[in-house]
């Protein structure tokens, strides 16, 4: 079969239910994210606990997740985020997803609280709850080795102690260094008892066309290959963005009171501590580097949000932090936001030993450390900046002003967004908070976009100037879209049009992809939809939770203080060209000048069953 | 006029160093890659394609602006400009 189970768990009941997918759900959201987004819309109703037991949390497979296709290594786990209060969603790679298709699942549901630690493992099609007390203590890679020992080479997506503790930025993890990492859902696990969700299975995945499979991923391969960032991505990996961003005074440093910062984060540097590089399932980039400190990583945004934005200049310092986030199952992006953002507030006295207890100082690794094992654990202050963002009414309304966060989410990558209009606009609408993965427009500036490629892509009046606010809504709106078609087909980002390349997968490929696969014949048009249906889903979650245009904004800092240093110096975001820019999305998504979706799209999003 | 560019990888592994200063006689942005290329031959293969035009896989800044929102490799330069140039990627 090429789809495989919904399998529905009751932790409270210890209650397995397993049956199928509608095949009309399917065609609406496709998978991973659209489908999580769609159940958790369903499933979860208006101000509920998200560490309490009536919080639903989903692992669900891409459409394509498992298959010979590119880089189909993706799943997402969605709740509603003890973190930010609205839709909680990560996308994550790896090799547990395919394992999990292979085991005969497409996606598990999750519900209640089990009355003590438990796994659930799932395999021949069948999920069963079993004790997790042995593993209840584990680091991340411990615990995933002691299952692969205990259960026969079984892949395992965990939550670490940070998660056990209910640390609201706990993420989710598998293998070494994936991780589903925003939005605390690690934390989500802990709060069910759960530790782990492990899959081993020996079934192929069917497929409608295997030869026009084999020709189409076989010419989609070479396509890829082709272009010359693959190759780059496969030898540095995301590194090399640091050493861009800092040139161009675009590195998030010091909680963003600066925009540039030492080159000793380089890649260059960097790659003195890589053994080696590696990948996902089926992928073809290699992007991930195993390190020689016994971890996996950096990625660019470890660099900036361990290194720059703390103040940290040794590159062995910054990938130790990495590691330790990795294994104590800590939100990076999260972490090194919120550690900044004390240090700062330490240094300006709107915080004091008194609550600190220790001294803060930007640079020092050696606290920087302490502090993610103390928040991991909750212990000091450590269990203070466990709460997030919750902190601004601990610390008092001034402290809001220096906090990198949109919808109480820190900003996901280390990019400083004051030059670059449309990056701004992104992370200001992006559904689960500040997050560049959902639209990441940059493409617009590519190089030798001729302008008549520019309108086939995002319409008719964008420029390539990156300071521009004009039209700049559309590349928004494009990306987002597309960004939520893919996360649907469970691919990586890295190979998809107009994330890095206009030479990658559109909607074009993914329609090749989804005959051969499934037999079904979706026009672009309808792919495209899919996107938008997952986009306004997904605001319908956060409108219900009282989200509305008030809540689509920057930190203060980007709108007030100009970027100091290197090229983006002098930049910031004008707050009414960023209205107008707002409203003018709105009008593309269709939605109420105050960013609510409208009535008739609601109860047509609301029938599909 | 005296320019000064700043190359990030793999433009910095061609030219041996990140920061170079230079005297240039010439007038635009595509004058300014000719002489480099020839100056740095390692260059040549990354800033154009087997069929001599200029690659995609590349961007300039001429101070604050890239010059595709400029006038292209038509861009002028004057003495005291500042270049950079680093290949387009993304990632998190």
């Amino acid at each position: 079969m090429f789809n495989r189970k919904l399998g529905i768990v009751d932790l409270s009941k210890g209650k397995v239910k397993v049956s199928d997918t509608p095949d009309s759900l399917r065609k609406a959201f496709l998978g991973g994210r659209g489908l999580n987004s769609h159940y958790l819309y369903k499933m979860i109703d208006s101000g509920t606990d998200p560490l309490g037991p009536k919080n639903v949390l989903v692992f669900g497979t891409g459409f394509l997740t498992g298959t010979l296709v590119p880089n189909s290594s993706r799943f997402n786990v969605s709740a509603k985020s003890p973190e930010s209060g609205i839709l909680g969603d990560a996308n994550c790679g790896g090799y547990f997803a395919a394992e999990l298709r292979y085991a005969g699942f497409d996606r598990i549901i999750v519900k209640g609280k089990a009355n003590r630690p438990s796994i659930l493992y799932a395999s021949d099609g069948k999920i069963e709850i079993t004790d997790a007390k042995d593993y209840w203590g584990l680091d991340t890679t411990d615990v995933q080795l002691a299952l692969k020992k205990d259960l026969g080479g079984v892949e395992s997506a965990v939550c670490g102690v940070a998660g056990e503790n209910k640390v609201r930025f706990a993420c989710v993890r598998t293998g070494v260094k994936n991780a589903a990492g925003r939005c605390g859902l690690g934390a989500v696990m802990g709060s069910k008892n759960l530790k782990a969700v492990s899959a081993w299975g020996k079934d192929g995945i069917d497929i409608a066309h295997p030869e026009e499979m084999l020709e189409t991923c076989a010419e989609l391969k070479d396509y890829l290959m082709k272009s010359k960032i693959t190759p780059i991505l496969g030898s540095v990996g995301t590194p090399l963005l640091y050493e861009v961003s800092n040139a161009f005074g675009a590195i998030r440093t010091k909680n963003s009171q600066l925009n540039a910062w030492s080159d000793s984060l380089n890649a260059e540097e960097v790659e003195k501590y890589v053994d080696k590089m590696i990948g996902c399932s089926s992928c073809i980039v290699h992007c991930r580097h195993r390190n020689s400190l016994g971890g996996e990583g950096p990625e660019y945004t470890a660099l900036g949000l361990l290194g720059s934005n703390l103040g940290i200049e040794n590159t062995a310092n910054v990938i130790e932090l990495n590691n330790v986030c990795n294994e104590l199952g800590l939100d990076i992006s999260s972490s090194g936001t919120y550690l900044a953002w004390a240090f700062e507030l330490y240094e300006r006295g709107i915080i004091d030993r008194k609550v600190t207890k220790d001294e803060l100082q930007f640079g020092d690794f050696e606290l920087a450390k302490k502090l993610l094992h103390d928040i991991s654990r909750r212990r000091g202050f450590g269990d203070v900046l466990a709460e997030g963002s919750r902190n601004v009414e601990r610390f008092g309304p001034e402290s809001k002003d220096y906090l990198i966060t949109v919808k109480n989410l820190p900003q996901s990558d280390p990019h400083d967004v004051r030059y670059m209009k449309a990056f701004a606009l992104g992370i200001a609408t992006a559904s689960r908070g500040a997050d560049h993965l959902r639209s990441r427009p940059t493409l617009e500036i590519f190089f030798k976009l001729p302008k008549e490629v520019r309108e086939r892509i995002y319409g008719k009046g964008v420029t390539n100037d990156p300071t521009s606010y004009e039209a700049k809504e559309k590349t928004v709106f494009f990306s987002d879209n597309i960004f939520a078609a893919i996360d649907c087909l469970g691919v990586c980002k890295f190979i998809c049009h107009g994330f890095n390349s206009p030479h990658f997968v559109d909607y074009s490929w993914m329609k090749r992809l989804i005959h051969a696969a499934s037999g079904w014949n979706l026009r672009e048009k309808d792919i495209e939809e899919v996107g938008k249906r997952v986009i306004d889903t997904e605001r319908m979650f956060n409108n219900r939770e009282g989200i509305t245009r008030k809540d689509d904004t920057l930190p203060k800092r980007y709108f007030d203080d100009p970027a100091p240093l290197k090229i983006a110096m002098g930049h910031h975001i004008d707050r009414k060209e960023f209205d107008g820019m707002l409203s003018r999305y709105y009008q593309l998504r269709g939605w109420t000048a105050d960013g609510q979706v409208k009535a008739a799209r609601k109860k047509e999003l609301e029938a599909i069953a | 006029m005296r320019l000064k560019l700043e190359f990030t990888k793999p433009f910095s592994d061609a030219v041996g160093r990140k920061v170079v200063e230079m005297e240039f006689g010439g007038n635009t942005c595509g004058e300014l890659l000719e002489r480099l290329s020839g100056e740095y031959p390692a260059l040549s293969t990354k800033f154009y394609d087997e069929d001599g035009s200029v690659t995609d896989y590349l961007i300039i800044f001429l101070n604050d602006k890239p010059i595709s929102a400029l006038e292209g490799l038509d861009s002028e330069v004057r003495d005291g400009d500042r270049l950079l140039f680093f290949f387009p990627i993304s990632g998190g």
